[in-house]
C-alpha cells in the first residue's frame, strides 16, 4: 500500500523544523553598530538553503511505494542489527567519560576495555573471554598510558577515588 | 627564491633525519590504517590529528601527508589477500589481486600494487609541482565573491559526486557550515548557538569534530552492524614472488596513464580515490590487449592501474587545497585542519607569505613515495599479518584513541564529550543517508564562506548584486549550478539515449 510519507519525506520535515529553529534563534542575535551585515545573516541564509533543499527532497523523494513484504523485510533488517551492541558501546563510552577524572585513566581504561571485549568476543567461552579480555585490557592500557603520559607528556588523571 | 630553489630547500627539509622519522611513522601508521578494514585514510589521519597539536609544522604536515600516502597503498593488502579491501578505493584492485592470490601469486600482486602506487604517486607529485603555482597565481586575482562561489562550488561538487543523493549531500555540507557558526562571531563578538554553555564560546574544536564524525561514527556503525568480530584469516600462505621485467614492462603504460588520471580526479573536489581507481580499472580493461579474456581471472595490469590511480590522488587533491584553500575530499579537509592547527592558512597567499611551506609539502610528498617503496618492501610480511588482526581489539583501541586523542590536544575532558556527541550525530546522519565527508568539508569551509560573504556585502554596502558581477563570478555560478543539476540530468539523458537505441 502506498503511503504519503516515505523515510526521506520524514527527513525533509525534520530538516524544515531544524531550519526554522536555527532561523528563529538567529533573529535573537544582537545587532552590532560595527558590522551592519550582522551575525544573523549567514545562519539565516543557511537556514533558507536547508529549507529549500528539504522542499526539493520532499518532492523528489515521493511517497513510500514499498509493498507490505518489502516493508516487513526492511523491518527484519532493522531488527537484525546489533542494537544492544551499540547501546553497550555507548554506555561504555559514557562510563569512560564519567569515570576518567574520578577513577583515573588506568582503572577506567581497564574496565572500559574489559566490558567491550567481554560483549563483542562472543565466539569464545566466558572463561576464555575473561582471561583474554583481562590480558588485553592490562597490556593495552599500559601501552596507551606509556604512549600518552610518558612519550607525549599528556597529563592523564591518575587519581584512585 | 625561485620555485626550483624552494623545492630543493623543501627536499632538504624532507631529508632531515627527524622529518624522515615522522614521514616513516606516518607511512607505517597509514599502511596499518589502510590495511585494517574499517579504518580508511581519513580515519587514520583523523586519529593522528590530535598528536600534531603543538608539533612543529615542518614535521606534523609531512606526517599527515605521509599517512594519506601510506593508507592509500595499505588498503590494497587485505583487498588482494582476503578480498576485503581496507579502503573503499582498493575494491577495484581486489578483483584481479584476489584472483592472482588464489593462483598462488599474491606476493606478485602485492609487489605490483606497491610499485604501481609509487610510480603513480611520483607522477602526481610532478603534476602537482607543475600546476599548483600557475593556479595559485591565477587565484591571487580572486576577491571575496569569487572565494564565496568557489567554496560553494566545492561543496556542491562533493555533494553531487560523493554521495548517493546530491540534495542530501548538499544539506550535509550546509549543516557543516552551520556547525562552523557555533561560537563567538569574529566580526561582532556575538555568541551564536552556544546554548549558554561557556565551553561552546570558542566554537566546536576542529579535532573533536573530525575524530567524532569520521572515526567514532565508524566504530559505532560497526558495533551496530555486527562488524566487530574476529577477522577473516588468510586462507593460504603468501609466496613473495615479484613481477618479472616483462610483466612490469606490460604494466608500465597503464601505470603512467592511471597516474595522470588519478591526479586529475584527485584535484576534482568530490571525485576522490574510489572513483579514480574504478575509472583506471575500466580504462585499463578497455585499452589493454586481450583484456576481455584475462581481466577477471587475475591480470596484473588490473592491479597496477587502480593502484597507480589511487596513489596519485593524494598529491592531486593537494592542488586545490594548496592553491585555492579549498579541500576537495575528507582527507584533504583533515590536512587543512592540520594546517589550521599549525596556524597556517592555505590558499594563494600561502605562496606569497610562506612559500617554503607548500614547497616543503610537495617535497615531502615526493620523499614519501620513495620511503613508501622502502617501507612497503621491507615490512610487507608484517603488514600481511594485519589482515588477520582481531577487529574487537582494534575497535576498542580506536575508540580509546578517539577519546584520548581529543583530550590530549586540549587537556580538557569536554573535548571527549564533543567526540562522543559528534560520533553519535555522525552515525545518525550517515544512517539517514547524509555523507559525513560533505559535513566535514562544510565545517572546514565554514569560516571562509561566511567571511567572504560578509566582506563582499560590506564592500557593496549590503547589495547582493556584487555576487553576480564579472565573468569569473558568472563562470563559478554556472559551474555550481551544473554540479547541482548534473546528477538529475544525467539519468534523463541516459534514458533518452537508451530509448533512441531501442528504437533503432
Amino acid at each position: 500500500m502506498k503511503r504519503l510519507m516515505s523515510k526521506d519525506r520524514w527527513i525533509s520535515v525534520g530538516a524544515i523544523a531544524f531550519s526554522a529553529i536555527i532561523y528563529f534563534m538567529a533573529t535573537k542575535f544582537p545587532k552590532s553598530v560595527l558590522d551592519k551585515i550582522g551575525p544573523s545573516l549567514f545562519p539565516q541564509f543557511l537556514a533558507g538553503i536547508i529549507a529549500a533543499c528539504s522542499v526539493i527532497l520532499f518532492i523528489t523523494a515521493g511517497p513510500d511505494k514499498r509493498t507490505d513484504e518489502e516493508r516487513a523485510a526492511d523491518w527484519e533488517k532493522f531488527k537484525g542489527k546489533d542494537w544492544l551492541g551499540l547501546l553497550i558501546t555507548l554506555a561504555d563510552l559514557v562510563f569512560f567519560l564519567f569515570a576518567f577524572k574520578r577513577l583515573g585513566f588506568i582503572l577506567t581504561s581497564i574496565i572500559f576495555t574489559m566490558v567491550f571485549v567481554l560483549y563483542f568476543d562472543k565466539d569464545r567461552p566466558l572463561k576464555q573471554r575473561l582471561i583474554h579480555g583481562a590480558i588485553f585490557a592490562v597490556v593495552f592500557t599500559a601501552i596507551i598510558y606509556l604512549l600518552f603520559a610518558k612519550v607525549l607528556r599528556v597529563l592523564l588523571p591518575t587519581i584512585l577515588l | 627564491m625561485s620555485p626550483l630553489q624552494l623545492f630543493i630547500q623543501g627536499l632538504g627539509n624532507a631529508f632531515n633525519p627527524v622529518a624522515i622519522l615522522y614521514i616513516v611513522a606516518g607511512i607505517i601508521w597509514g599502511i596499518i590504517g589502510g590495511a585494517t578494514p574499517g579504518i580508511s585514510a581519513s580515519i587514520a589521519m583523523a586519529l593522528a590529528l590530535p598528536f600534531t597539536f603543538g608539533m612543529n609544522p615542518m614535521y606534523s604536515l609531512p606526517m599527515l601527508s605521509a599517512i594519506y600516502v601510506g593508507a592509500e597503498y595499505g588498503g590494497s593488502i587485505p583487498g588482494i589477500l582476503i578480498k576485503t579491501p581496507g579502503t573503499p578505493s582498493a575494491a577495484a584492485s581486489a578483483i584481479e589481486g584476489y584472483e592472482l592470490h588464489k593462483k598462488g601469486l599474491g606476493g606478485k600482486a602485492l609487489h605490483m600494487s606497491l610499485y604501481a602506487g609509487v610510480i603513480g604517486g611520483i607522477i602526481s607529485v610532478l603534476i602537482l609541482i607543475g600546476t599548483v603555482i600557475p593556479l595559485s597565481q591565477f587565484a591571487l586575482k580572486f576577491g571575496p565573491t569569487q572565494y564565496f562561489w568557489l567554496s560553494l562550488m566545492g561543496l556542491s561538487m562533493v555533494a553531487a559526486i560523493g554521495g548517493k543523493n546530491p540534495i542530501k549531500g548538499l544539506m550535509a555540507g550546509i549543516f557543516g557550515l552551520f556547525l562552523a557558526t557555533i561560537g563567538t562571531d569574529t566580526f561582532t563578538g556575538c555568541k551564536r548557538y552556544t546554548l549558554g554553555l561557556s565551553v561552546l564560546s570558542d566554537g566546536l574544536e576542529l579535532t573533536g569534530v573530525m575524530v567524532g564524525l569520521f572515526a567514532m561514527a565508524e566504530c559505532l556503525k560497526n558495533a551496530r552492524d555486527r562488524k566487530i568480530v574476529n577477522n577473516a584469516k588468510l586462507d593460504q600462505k603468501v609466496s613473495m614472488t615479484r613481477p618479472s621485467g616483462k610483466e612490469f614492462k606490460e604494466c608500465f603504460p597503464v601505470i603512467g596513464l592511471s597516474g595522470i588520471l588519478g591526479t586529475f580526479l584527485g584535484a576534482l573536489p568530490g571525485a576522490g580515490t574510489t572513483i579514480a581507481s574504478w575509472m583506471a580499472y575500466t580504462q585499463a580493461k578497455l585499452m589493454c590487449k586481450g583484456a576481455d579474456k584475462t581481466f577477471g581471472t587475475g591480470d596484473l595490469r588490473g592491479v597496477a592501474a587502480p593502484e597507480s590511480a589511487n596513489n596519485a590522488v593524494p598529491a592531486g587533491a593537494l592542488i586545490p587545497m594548496l592553491a585555492l584553500g579549498i579541500p576537495g575530499s575528507n582527507s584533504t579537509a583533515i590536512m587543512m585542519a592540520g594546517f589550521t592547527m599549525a596556524g597556517i592558512a592555505t590558499g594563494p597567499m600561502l605562496f606569497v607569505n610562506r612559500p617554503d611551506i607548500p614547497y616543503m609539502i610537495m617535497a615531502c610528498m615526493f620523499v614519501s613515495q620513495l620511503l613508501l617503496l622502502a617501507v612497503g618492501f621491507v615490512l610487507m610480511r608484517p603488514f600481511i599479518k594485519l589482515t588477520s588482526m582481531n577487529q574487537i581489539y582494534l575497535s576498542c583501541g580506536v575508540l580509546t584513541l578517539c577519546l584520548l586523542g581529543a583530550y590530549s590536544s586540549t587537556n580538557v575532558a569536554t573535548s571527549m564529550v564533543l567526540v562522543l556527541i559528534m560520533g553519535v550525530l555522525g552515525l545518525g546522519l550517515i544512517s539517514l543517508g547524509f555523507p559525513a565527508a560533505s559535513m566535514v568539508l562544510g565545517f572546514v569551509l565554514g569560516e571562509l564562506v561566511e567571511d567572504n560573504l560578509r566582506r563582499s556585502l560590506q564592500l557593496s554596502r549590503g547589495s547582493i548584486n556584487i555576487f553576480f558581477k564579472g565573468p569569473m563570478n558568472i563562470i563559478l555560478i554556472v559551474l555550481t549550478v551544473l554540479c547541482l543539476i548534473y546528477p538529475y540530468v544525467l539519468p534523463l539523458l541516459r534514458k533518452k539515449k537508451d530509448a533512441a537505441k531501442e528504437e533503432k
